[in-house]
């Protein structure tokens, strides 16, 4: 597997956790049903059009009532820092570290020097990984090398069974960088990686281990319990585990010390089709400490009609960092903005982002004919 | 469709709804995108459910409906706009493996569903020729076209960022 290929795998399995969201999954579940009912009704010769039922369901979706737009200000507020026209690239960001792969430096841990957590459970289609961290809890450095001699699952009832001998997920790094050299109180991670592409699982079915065991060499096993609400569940059987390392540095966005900013954009509630649009963007910091704008940032922003993909179109700018180079402790400042409106008349949806950030804000909006 | 059907299609719905999610955020790589694509397919699966239930795998027809759906969906709006930028991630989304994502988004729905079946899914070439309804030269060859495509938007975007 190429450089592209082993990218292009950790990219889409790295999804952001929004796809659990309760709230997500009832308003695709009332989109189901609406548009349901849309289908029946034009089968029937009724007025409902697709058209009109992908509006409600985008609403629902994102938690809009009435009338997009309705929650806005009739105009949006002047007065804020002058927009400036200097476009900006697309984030790109800054490339990861290339680590050479360490070796091993200390004496192999052995299940006494260790004490096992579950860590976080990734999910991606078709795919469940939960990782296992292991600490030096021991007063010595020592390496933890290879892979779990075996893993063996333990049910509620404390029924065990072997679920893997050694590395079974072949070449998959889960992003580790191993062996891992542990000074005490550090700590390394082991992937369990299992799957609920099978009918029994679509159809509900459960195998459930409350707790894994995890054999280091042949000096014992390092016992973890699972969470009560997540236990592990090898209901299809195949149940990969990696080798042992440490999660690899990563060089995104939640590090950008402009995160702890928060934004929200007046936009005026109806606007003209294929005119420019002025609005705000408002960004506050609730810190007790100055946030500079020492190497200006640009942000992102779109505005999409619905039925469209949302984010279409985008447009970058920097903000006029010229005009204003921090945000005070407790402090906000609102910089004026400018967007482009589509020529599609109807609801839509725009979008605010700095890039290379969390920090981003966003709303929905009416188009109205020229 | 009677009401036992119907709540068996939304038992089916509410189950497989996370791993839906996540498969049509892959084959888009846009929330809501992934969101009106499940709406879609599930609408149709349910269209016939007892039949389905009863004699093929829903999740596998759902999955088929979704890649169906949002390869005719990039066809259409690819005709709407042909000049127009790739789509955006939404502004909602994380900027960890940005450009590959962005880079992703620029290829043909039916490349990238055959990127999203051998890479996230872990489906063999024949698995995912069966599913795509294609054959197996087919996946290959789309698979090498997509994987030299996105190398070489990488490589310009990285060369334009020095």
């Amino acid at each position: 597997m190429n450089d592209i290929e082993r990218a292009l795998r950790r990219a889409l399995r790295d999804q952001p956790p929004v796809h659990a969201d309760p709230r997500l999954v009832k308003a695709v579940l009332l989109g189901i049903r609406k548009r349901r009912r849309a289908v029946l009704a034009a089968t029937a010769g009724g007025t409902a059009t697709a058209a009109g039922a992908a509006v409600v369901i985008i609403l629902a979706l994102t938690g809009t009532s009435g009338a997009p737009g309705g929650a806005n200000p009739a105009a949006a507020p002047a007065g804020g820092i002058p927009w400036t026209n200097r476009t900006a690239p697309v984030y790109t960001p800054p490339p990861a570290r290339s680590l050479a792969a360490p070796t091993a430096k200390y004496a192999a841990c052995t299940a006494s020097d260790l004490t096992g957590k579950a860590g976080d459970v990734s999910l991606g289609t078709g795919r469940i990984t939960q990782y296992i961290v292991l600490s030096n809890t021991g007063a010595h450095p020592c390496t933890l090398s290879g892979a779990p001699s075996t893993l063996v699952g333990v049910r509620a009832n404390g029924r065990r069974t072997t679920l893997a001998t050694g590395n079974t997920a072949g070449t998959q790094s889960f992003g580790f960088t191993g062996p891992a050299n542990l000074r005490p109180g550090q700590s390394a991670q082991v992937a369990i990686a299992t799957t609920d592409m099978c009918s029994a699982a679509s159809t509900g079915g459960t195998d459930d281990y409350s707790t894994v065991t995890v054999r280091i060499g042949t000096s014992g096993a390092v016992n973890v319990s699972l969470p009560r609400a997540r236990p592990l569940n090898v209901i299809c059987g195949a149940v990969g585990v990696s080798a042992f390392g440490v999660p690899g540095t990563s060089s995104d966005q939640s590090s950008s010390p402009l995160n702890v900013l928060t934004a929200s954009a007046a936009m005026p509630g109806t606007v003209t089709a294929g005119t420019t649009a002025r609005y705000t963007v408002t960004l506050h910091n609730p810190t007790g400490q100055a946030v500079a704008l020492s190497r200006c940032p640009s942000y992102m922003e779109f505005m999409s009609p619905l039925g469209t993909m949302p984010g279409s179109g985008a447009s970058r700018y920097y903000l006029n960092c010229q005009a204003v180079s921090i945000i005070p402790a407790g402090g906000s400042v609102t910089f004026d903005m400018q967007i482009s409106v589509p020529g599609t008349t109807g609801d839509a949806k725009y979008g605010w982002a700095l890039q290379g950030t969390s920090v981003q804000t966003g709303g929905s909006v009416t188009i109205t004919g020229p | 469709m009677n009401q036992t059907e119907r709540m068996t299609i939304e038992g089916f719905a509410r189950a497989r709804l996370p791993a839906l999610l996540r498969f049509g955020y892959a084959l888009t790589g846009n929330q809501e995108a992934a969101s009106d694509l499940v709406q879609e397919a599930l609408v149709r699966t349910g269209a016939r459910w007892s039949w389905r239930a009863r004699r093929e795998d829903p999740e596998g027809y759902t999955r088929r409906v979704m890649i169906n759906t949002n390869v005719s969906w990039w066809r259409q709006r690819r005709r709407e706009w042909p000049t127009a930028s790739p789509p955006d991630r939404g502004y909602d989304m994380q900027y960890r493996d940005y450009e590959l994502w962005r880079a992703l988004s620029s290829l043909p729905a039916r490349q990238r569903a055959v990127l999203v079946l051998r890479y996230y899914e872990d489906l063999s070439e024949a698995q995912a020729a069966d599913l795509l309804g294609c054959s197996i030269g087919t996946v290959k060859s789309q698979s090498a076209k997509a994987i030299a495509k996105l190398r070489a938007i990488l490589e310009a975007s990285a060369l334009e960022a020095k």
